[in-house]
């Protein structure tokens, strides 16, 4: 299925794009995060947050929306 | 009280709200990028009581966004400049100045005689340690943190709502996220998300509007844009930080910034 993810913070330089549109056979979160890490080996040592429908999710949670927000927590201040 | 005939003008605040504001106290824990700002508007606005905590002292790279200080403040304590800059302003508060480190030895002590804390840190260990102070006194903390040219905001701890660790359980590992010093940040940025900072405060004070609780705001500013994601409370993780020892994380992230120069 497609789905837009937006990065945000550092996972921006992790990645190298803020956003892409991916096809992904994914059922949950969980499976979402496992082909990320794949493709992007170094988000594996880095904490995360996913929301979709303006709702952070947990990994058991089924995909249910076409755009999805992952965001590391930010310290600066 | 003519001082404030603009918050009195509106009828969403009136006379009642600024005497609300007069007898609330509020503790800001980091008088750099967030709370230069944060503490500009809390002051203007007449809140009766203002603590200042912070250990670190005023460095050239600084002033190119911690607006409340000077040049001829360098390598001065930030708490205690602070304090004189606003009190300049506003001399009818009462304002303390803490220039120590906050620690899990006097985290409560300093925190317990306020009504609502600020976290303007730039360090996990003491985002971390505020939340679980907040937790354990019950005391609501607005929460900003940046990246940048991105910023987080929240409330936690408010009303019954989620906590930090509701939302991040456990701190990153070292060196996972950038400071400032190492990553850069645009000057307005903190001066924007503080002055958010002290929107959320004025809001709790006056019980006007949405307090943002139970909600991240993300501020890109590059993009202008704004998003808001919902999350829940964990409460066996908020019982648990109420029943255990006020501890540091083990693991921080930037360098601990007493410990290194700019």
């Amino acid at each position: 299925m497609d789905v837009t993810l937006t990065y945000y913070g550092k996972l921006v330089e992790v990645v190298g794009k803020s956003q892409e549109l991916i096809d992904v056979q994914a059922i949950t979160l969980r499976e979402l995060v496992l082909w990320l890490e794949n493709e992007y080996p170094d988000l594996k040592k880095l904490s995360l947050k996913i929301a979709q429908n303006n709702a952070i999710g947990e990994l058991e949670d089924k995909i249910t929306s076409k755009n999805i927000d992952i965001f590391p927590p930010f310290s600066g201040g | 009280m003519k001082r404030y005939s603009r918050h009195i003008a509106l009828s969403e605040v009136g006379l009642l709200g600024q005497l609300k504001i007069s007898e609330s106290k509020v503790l800001v824990i980091g008088a750099g990028g967030l709370g230069a700002p944060l503490l500009l508007y809390l002051t203007a606005a007449g809140i009766g009581t203002i603590g200042i905590v912070d250990f670190d002292t005023i460095s050239l790279s600084n002033l190119q966004r911690q607006v409340l200080f000077r040049e001829q403040d360098l390598n001065l304590n930030k708490a205690d400049i602070a304090k004189a800059r606003l009190r300049a302003r506003n001399s009818e508060i009462n304002i303390t100045s803490y220039p120590v480190a906050l620690s899990t030895s006097n985290a409560l002590e300093i925190l317990k005689t306020y009504d609502i804390v600020v976290d303007c840190t730039d360090n996990f260990r003491a985002r971390y340690l505020i939340n679980d102070a907040c937790v354990k006194l019950n005391k609501p903390f607005v929460f900003a943190a940046i990246y940048k040219f991105e910023g987080q905001l929240s409330v936690f701890n408010y009303a019954g709502g989620p906590t930090y660790r509701c939302l991040f359980p456990l701190p990153p590992k070292a060196g996972e996220v950038p400071n400032c010093e190492e990553a850069g940040v645009l000057g307005v940025l903190p001066g924007i998300l503080g002055a958010y900072q002290a929107n959320e405060v004025l809001k709790i004070i006056l019980n006007i509007g949405e307090v943002l609780s139970g909600k991240l705001v993300s501020i890109n500013l590059l993009t202008n844009q704004q998003k808001s994601f919902q999350f829940k409370k964990n409460k066996p993780l908020i019982k648990q930080v109420i029943q255990e020892e006020l501890s540091y994380i083990e693991l921080n992230d930037c360098k601990i910034t007493h410990e290194k120069k700019h």
